[in-house]
This record gives C-alpha cells, structure tokens and sequence, in this order.
C-alpha cells in the first residue's frame, strides 16, 4: 500500500531547500510526496517540475493551497483553475467560503491544517463534500509540539473533527504538513499515531494516508480529460 | 481464557541532527518518557519493553515488545523529537515476530549506508 506525505510546503524558487527536503524524505522511506508551493501559483511551470523530478526517485505530485478570506475573492481567484492538473485545496475563517468551496467542483480539498481552521468544520460542509466527491484534510503537525496543553487541546479537536467525519461517511485525508525538517515523519508512523492517539481503526487511518489521496490525485488528473464530464460520464469516440 | 503474549521485534533507525553522542541508559529513558506522555502508567506495564540489540556506528538498533502493543511502541519511538537537547528522529523501519527475520533485513536492505 503506498503511503503518501500530502502536505510538504516548499519554495520552488529555491532547488537547494527542495534537494534537501526531499534527500531526508528518502532517508525516512517517504516515496510518495505532494509539494505544496509557498505563494499561491496560476500555473507550476513544467522545467521547475521535470528539475525536482531530476533530484529524486520519489513520486512526487504538486497542489495549490488557496488562501481565501471572502466569497468574492473566492469567485476571483477559482477562475485560473478551471483545467488545472494539480490539487487544488481551499483554507478559510469564513464558513460561506468553505461552503461556496465544498459546492465547486474545481476544489480537491477542504483543509482544515490548523486548531483555528478546525472550529468550522460543520455537517453541511461535510455533506456537500460527500456530495461532490472532494476531500477534507486534517493535518498533525500539532503532534510536534513540547507545549502539552496546546497539544491536548489540538489533539481534541481534532479527534472531534475526525469523529465527525467517520460519521457522516465523509472522505478525508490525513496530512503531516510539518515545517521543519526533523519533525518530518513517514506516513505509515503517522497512522500508527493517528491510531494510538486519536483511537481510531487502523484501516481508517491507512485509508486516509494512502487509498484516499490516490483517488484525490486521479480526481485532480481526470479535469484534464476533455472527454470526462464528470465522475461516470464520459464521451466515446464513434469509430 | 487469557491470550498468550506473543512477542514482536521493531528495527529501528536513527537519524542525529548533528553527531550528537548519547549511550543506551540515555535511549531507553527517553523511550520511556515519550510511553508515559503519550500513554501513561495503564499502558506502560503491557508494553515488556527490552533493548536487543543497538548500534551506534550504524544508527540502527532492535527493541522487543509484546504483540499487543507494537503501535504503541512505533507511535512512542516516533514521538521521540531530542536527546540531550538535540533533534533526533528513531523511525521504525521494519516489525516482526522472529529475531531471524530482522537480522535478515539488516543484511539485506542497505538502508544504513545513506547520508
């Protein structure tokens, strides 16, 4: 079962950092990697990506993680993404964003990457996902921390969340989105916490770490198929 | 009927920010603190905690712990973030019932040889 690291934030101006990350994902046994640039890109441009292919042996996959703070905004920038190939996830405060975002078909994933983020995660967003057939990330970057009672509280929260979204059969993935080097960890230990800490199946949370996020990379890579119109819909030519 | 504890065997490995030089007194304490922060005393006294095997020139080392608790035991090796203030990371590489089969593992996989 391949394991994938779904959130690595990295600067695609800068190789050496990149190089780096990505030699230490190698030393942890990470093979699937979803680089997620810094700023938010119209476009990856294809040499940047066919240079970090050129680093490394590890598969690696891009997303574009939007930044929204009103509807308008929202609207404005969801525009450039119409024939993206790559994941394309939304972060917001405000909850008519999140629904706006859960009813579009271009947005992969709802994240929900930090204790702030996670208190508007709600059941009608979880439905127009399901409905949609997108994604909501939870990250568990909060398990790096020394201070116990934030992490407490984050670990809380997000065993509600997670809860919430068992319960209502909604799909999600499970992301590390760790910023520095050494709290990195291979996907598979991430499960084994998930499941220690949080309580939770473990086939549920290998299912977020793997299985769930290749759908969610066939689903972004299926909106450059003109002859796809939607999931079972599709145009045959007439030989 | 009480089920029979089976044993299970973890490879680890051991990545050092810097060379950073810790005995294995210094190891296994740390081990236990990241159980009993994570898990506390209810689970610490399943766990049957036992260093087989460590090595320091390699960075790898075997732990030993009961059937029932090998993902506690990842969870905990993974949690570990220092030693003597230090960043250091013991990543769980492979998990087993016989000591046989780790040693093979060892051998054959090449995975202490990377920088």
């Amino acid at each position: 079962m391949p394991y994938f690291e779904s959130k690595l934030k990295v600067d695609l101006g800068n190789l050496k950092d990149i190089k780096e990350k990505l030699i230490f994902c190698v030393k942890l046994g990470i093979n699937n990697v979803i680089l997620e640039p810094h700023n938010e890109l119209k476009e990856i441009d294809p040499k940047i990506k066919a240079k970090i292919d050129d680093i490394t042996s590890i598969n690696i996959y891009y997303r574009i993680n939007l930044h929204i703070e009103s509807v308008k905004e929202f609207k404005k920038k969801i525009r450039f993404y119409n024939k993206c190939s790559e994941i394309i996830s939304i972060e917001s405060m405000i909850p008519e964003v999140l629904i706006h975002a859960a009813r579009d078909t271009r947005v992969d994933i709802i994240s929900f990457s930090n204790l702030n983020l996670l208190k508007n995660l709600s059941k009608g967003i979880l439905s127009l996902v399901n409905q949609n057939n997108s994604f909501i990330e939870f990250t568990i970057n909060s398990i790096m921390t020394d201070n116990k009672t934030y992490q407490s509280k984050a670990f809380r929260n997000l065993y509600r969340a997670i809860q919430l979204a068992i319960n209502t059969k909604s799909n999600y993935i499970i992301s590390g989105d760790f910023i520095e080097l050494y709290d990195l960890r291979n996907p598979r230990v991430l499960a084994s916490i998930c499941h220690t800490i949080l309580g939770l199946p473990l086939s549920e949370t290998k299912k977020a770490l793997s299985q769930n996020i290749l759908s969610l990379i066939k689903r972004a890579q299926s909106r450059q198929n003109r002859f796809l119109f939607e999931e079972g819909v599709k145009l045959f030519k007439k030989d | 009927m009480v089920d029979r504890e089976r044993k299970r065997y973890i490879l680890f490995k051991i990545i050092k920010e810097y060379e950073t030089e810790f005995n294995k007194n210094e190891l296994i304490n740390v081990i236990w603190q990241s159980i009993w922060r994570y898990f506390g005393m209810n689970v610490a006294n399943k766990i049957g905690l036992w260093i087989i095997d460590i090595n320091f020139e390699k960075n790898y080392g075997i732990i030993r712990c009961s059937h029932k608790t090998k993902e506690i035991m990842i969870s905990a090796l993974s949690l570990i973030r220092e030693i003597r203030r230090k960043r250091i990371i013991i990543f769980p590489i492979k998990t087993s019932g016989t000591l046989k089969k780790i040693k093979k593992v060892i051998n054959e996989i090449n995975y202490f040889n990377i920088d």
